[in-house]
């Protein structure tokens, strides 16, 4: 899509901070993918309609910006809707689980850009339609959004609860939560919990942060895709929708 | 990738009238093909290969005539395919050699497509999936960051050797910054083994990942 540099430019820079805030997955957590899908939609449908009128109009540049890290927000609030529910239903093949809605993702960049690139082509100048693109998107995306939040849903899976021992704790951990302090710890947030239901950032989470290999991990995870998305990104000068997302 | 491609042959107005045979567009294709093929592949073999998630129940799996393999060793394949592909970059294997292209753009991006698979299976598997949106959403925050990091670094490398007109090309352009990413996806190594391996570790918890 060569539709203008400042656009490609206002894709490749504010989309990806929409797409870096971790609420969302802490959205899916809390209240269930299917609020999670619907607020995709409502990320989705206002975003893409003011890139459109910003396009067509001739807006300022911010505002083409304000308009893509709200795609971002969208398209993260969908990515975290789908593959957490996967990982979370399909707990024997967590593998399979995580790489199909992944890879999926990866997929749909290829295939609609093909797609637009077909149907939002004018036949005589062989411009691409930008503007009709953007409420095409926004219409499509809340019947998205609409969908998964009719569809999602996490099945209580009573073994891997049982399994750590989270259900008589209050905590919810992986194979981590064991560990010499941790009793004392689970004791104090079984009382918080009385007082507030879900707090922002509950015992699980702050022991997540808290824990060491968490940012050995974290920092491996920085050092190996910083430079594989550098290595992309380069391409994405030409081709701003080839971004096989994460 | 597509700066990247402009340095590997003298610019088209330069006496030399070789024209770039690399189109950056066949391997973004490349990239998006054996990323997607690495992730599912990576996917079920992690599935498949990898020890089972412990469960409530006492008994123990059945016996398997084949090995286990940790999902730490497949992790590190997938990086370390990735770091093969940066050094062939930096070392100039491809400078005026377009051909061999594809070499660069399957390595990484097989090894980017399954990073992405794997990353999160491990944090499913050590920190559990109840608060795995949470959990992920924190660690996923990382590649905006290293995009804008090693993006820099890139640009950084390529300004610098660029002539007058801002045009580089040939190897000084890349050489640098593509050595500095095979050394980050090093130090990843070095990053997992110590999260993995160390007196605190996932293994000296009793953590099979």
């Amino acid at each position: 899509m060569s539709a203008s540099p400042l656009l490609q430019r206002a894709w490749r820079f504010y989309s990806p901070i929409g797409c870096s805030v971790p609420v969302f997955g802490y959205i899916c957590d809390a209240y269930g993918p299917a609020k999670l899908s619907l607020l995709s939609s409502t990320f989705f449908c206002p975003a893409y309609l003011l890139a459109s009128h910003a396009f067509a109009n001739q807006l300022p540049y911010p505002v083409m910006v304000l308009a893509f890290v709200f795609v971002g927000m969208g398209t993260s609030s969908m990515y975290f809707a789908g593959v957490t529910t996967s990982a979370k239903n399909f707990t024997g093949n967590r593998g399979l689980a995580l790489s199909l809605p992944i890879a999926a993702f990866g997929l749909s960049s290829l295939w609609q850009s093909q797609l637009v690139s077909r149907v939002f082509t004018d036949e005589t100048t062989g411009e691409l339609a930008v503007a009709a693109i953007f409420r095409a998107y926004s219409a499509f995306l809340v019947v998205i959004g609409i969908i998964g939040a009719l569809g999602l849903k996490v099945i209580k899976n009573d073994q891997e609860i049982s399994r750590t021992g989270e259900w008589e704790n209050l905590l919810e951990g992986g194979q981590n939560s064991g560990g010499p302090s941790y009793g004392a710890i689970g004791q104090e947030t079984a009382g918080e919990e009385v007082l507030e239901k879900r707090p922002l950032i509950n015992t699980a989470t702050r022991e997540f942060l808290g824990d060491n290999t968490m940012w050995f991990f974290a920092a491996g995870v920085f050092l190996v895709t910083g430079p594989g998305e550098a290595f992309i990104n380069n391409a994405c000068f030409f081709s701003s929708f080839c971004r096989p997302d994460h | 990738m597509g700066t990247l491609i402009t340095t590997l042959y003298p610019p088209p107005s330069t006496a030399s009238q070789i024209r770039n045979p690399v189109d950056s567009a066949t391997h973004v294709s490349i990239v998006a093909a054996t990323s997607t093929i690495a992730r599912v592949v990576a996917g079920i073999l992690s599935d498949y290969l990898a020890p089972p998630v412990p469960t409530s129940d006492a008994c123990l799996p059945p016996p398997r005539k084949f090995p286990r393999c940790s999902r730490m060793y497949l992790l590190f394949s997938s990086a370390f395919l990735m770091l093969l592909g940066n050094l062939y970059v930096s070392l100039g294997y491809v400078q005026e050699h377009g051909e061999n292209f594809w070499i660069v753009s399957s390595s990484i991006g097989a090894g980017y497509g399954a990073v992405f698979c794997l990353a999160p299976t491990v944090v499913s598997v050590v920190w559990g999936t109840e608060n795995f949106g949470t959990n992920w959403g924190i660690v996923t925050m990382t590649p905006a960051a290293g995009a804008t990091v090693f993006g820099s670094i890139f640009a950084w490398g390529y300004e610098h050797y660029a002539n007058n007109h801002g045009i580089c090309w040939g190897k000084e352009c890349y050489s640098g910054s593509f050595m500095i990413m095979a050394v980050s996806v090093a130090c990843a190594l070095v990053g997992w083994t110590i999260a993995w391996r160390a007196p605190s570790g996932w293994r000296a918890r009793g953590i099979v990942v």
